[in-house]
């Protein structure tokens, strides 16, 4: 059996504990992630995904309930944090804001360097990352970080934490901000980290077509804990629960739910363009 | 004059120092009006300068060349920064940045207590501009507890309470969640509804479809102006400037060359929903016949 890299059990957190402003963001929150797979976390605003994702590399740790990580207990005090982190790449909301090097290189050698390695090596991960990420790496390595485009410093962002060759990419909302062709050219390059290097990918998005282009399987988070999970067909297939959860969909999805409201039998599962496209023209006329 | 615009951008060009020898130039010659009342959205890649014109608009950034009224005052002078600012509230992409007070209350008296409001009237105006964002019990929460989308809605109620003529959202919806998005899309519609200019800066074209008027920014030029529907049926070109259309505006379009009736122009699931009803209703009939 395969055991999961990553688990969450019971796990709970309270900001400002003990004062008049406390506040219970996580009550319980139980999950399992496989090593290779991408796993996407929905919810509404204020549902507890930032908080659960910031335990997943040493940020917060468990009040109460365990967090295991590729085979490391976060509940322990002699925890090994920099290893954690090493293991768990984080990438922040709007990671450009601290790109903080003067050249695209530097800024993401910053992180290797750090941990000591040979100059060589630490070359050889820029590079490997650079090019993961789609920048090529001669001609842009000497480039001025302050004068990229959004996507482009994203990109550079990402590639920093690649630079560490975490074996799990977190995500908190990869592509707002950005325009639609970057979005696109950032997608299609996580889904590659994912296939080629094997690296497994949480996200957190409220973009449901970024969602259901991406993800493998979908949590559903919802005042403080996990609500159900399963593929993003099977979530987005199920009225109930979008609209308990307040779920938003993905355009597809929802011009197919109100066709099927209207008594038209169609496929509502099928949310990429092309097979929405498909499953509406069975219904029209020759 | 009764047809006076509230806003006149009139051959602005502004570029940014990247140090000593070298500038960026965002903007060249842009020139537009906004109507009173009018629902415009503002759309461009990243970098096309579309921030820095929305900046331009309520006196943040001033023009190198060229001018921005704001109904008959220049955002040049500075003496009437305070009358711009009145009439054209901007809410920004990261709430973060824009959220002072330790108390959601307060952050909305901050911006009362600016302009003068007296003490008296600014209690019904926390409590309007809270309700009008969905945030009213979160009034004695302090911001930086709330989550992003919370946030936004606490600075865009900051912009509401002081009441302005019109309102400037940079990409204030991109870091919400659908709900909260539909949640201040909605907010945008009844201010509009209610008499509010609205300028909306987005990458979601999605939202675009709500305005009046769509005015496409590239490379620091306006490329195209239309009405959403008139934009969306430019898909080719509109890829080639780095966006995009919505997802139905795709559907339509294949459904439109498979069966030529279909409405090409189709951009929502409402529109999607009444062609397929159109044209399998108009089957149904000739079958019957």
């Amino acid at each position: 059996m395969n055991q999961p890299i990553l688990s969450v059990k019971d796990l709970t957190y309270v900001y400002m504990k003990s004062t008049p402003l406390e506040h219970q963001a996580l009550l319980g929150v139980n999950m399992e992630i496989t090593e290779g797979e991408i796993v996407a976390i929905i919810g509404h605003t204020g549902c507890g995904k930032s908080t659960l994702i910031q335990h997943f590399n040493g940020i917060h740790f468990p009040q109460t309930g365990h967090v295991m990580i590729n085979g490391m207990d976060l509940t322990k005090p002699k925890l090994d944090v920099k290893s954690l982190r090493r293991q768990v790449g984080l990438v922040f909301q709007n990671p450009e804001d601290q790109l903080f090097e003067k050249l695209v290189g530097d800024d993401i050698a910053y992180g290797p360097f750090k941990m000591k390695l040979p100059l060589e090596e630490v070359r050889e991960r820029v590079k490997w990352a650079m090019e993961m990420v789609g920048l090529p790496f001669d001609e842009m390595k000497d480039r001025a970080t302050f004068a990229l485009s959004g996507g482009q410093k994203r990109k550079v962002a990402l590639a920093g934490v690649l630079a560490l060759r975490p074996k799990i990419l977190v995500l908190d909302e990869p592509t707002a901000g950005l325009d639609p062709k970057s979005r696109r050219e950032l997608l299609e390059k996580i889904k590659k980290l994912n296939q080629e290097e094997g690296i497994t990918v949480i996200f957190v998005s409220h973009n449901m077509e970024e969602v259901a282009y991406l993800a493998d399987r979908i949590y559903v988070m919802a005042g403080g804990k996990e609500v159900c999970h399963g593929t993003p067909e099977e979530i987005f297939t199920n009225p109930e629960i979008i609209l308990q959860h307040r779920i938003g969909t993905p355009e597809t999805v929802r011009t197919l739910h109100r066709l099927h409201e209207e008594g038209y039998a169609v496929n509502t599962g099928r949310f990429r363009v092309e097979d929405a496209s498909t499953e509406i023209r069975k219904l029209l006329p020759e | 004059m009764a047809n006076e615009p509230l806003l006149q951008v009139e051959d602005v060009s502004y570029s940014y120092k990247i140090n000593s020898k070298e500038t960026l130039q965002v903007l060249t010659d842009v020139s537009f009006s906004v109507q009173k009342g009018e629902y415009v959205a503002i759309i461009g890649h990243n970098g096309s300068g579309k921030s820095t014109l929305s900046k331009l608009l309520n006196g943040i950034l001033v023009p190198e060349k060229g001018q921005v009224r704001v109904k008959n005052l220049l955002t040049s002078d500075r003496t009437q920064i305070k009358e711009i600012r009145r009439t054209v509230g901007m809410v920004f992409q990261h709430p973060d940045n824009q959220i002072v007070a330790t108390i959601v209350e307060d952050d909305i008296a901050f911006g009362l207590e600016n302009i003068g409001v007296p003490h008296d009237e600014m209690d019904a105006r926390i409590t309007g501009a809270l309700e009008a964002v969905g945030m009213s019990e979160y009034r004695y929460r302090p911001p930086h507890h709330l989550s992003g989308g919370q946030k936004q809605r606490v600075a865009i109620a900051g912009i509401l309470a002081m009441q302005p003529e019109c309102l400037v959202l940079d990409e204030a919806t991109s870091m919400l969640d659908s709900y909260g998005r539909d949640d201040v899309l909605a907010i945008m519609r009844k201010l509009h509804e209610n008499g509010m200019t609205i300028i909306t800066v987005t990458h979601h074209m999605n939202e675009v479809i709500e305005a009046d008027r769509v005015i496409v920014i590239a490379e620091g030029k306006i490329a195209m102006v239309g009405s959403p529907r008139e934009i969306f049926m430019r898909q080719q070109e509109l890829e080639s400037l780095h966006l995009d259309v919505p997802d139905c505006s795709r559907i339509a379009k294949v459904l439109h060359q498979e069966v030529s009736s279909f409405n090409a122009t189709a951009m929502n699931p409402e529109e999607i929903v009444s062609e397929v009803k159109r044209l399998t209703h108009v089957n149904q009939e000739e079958s019957k016949s």
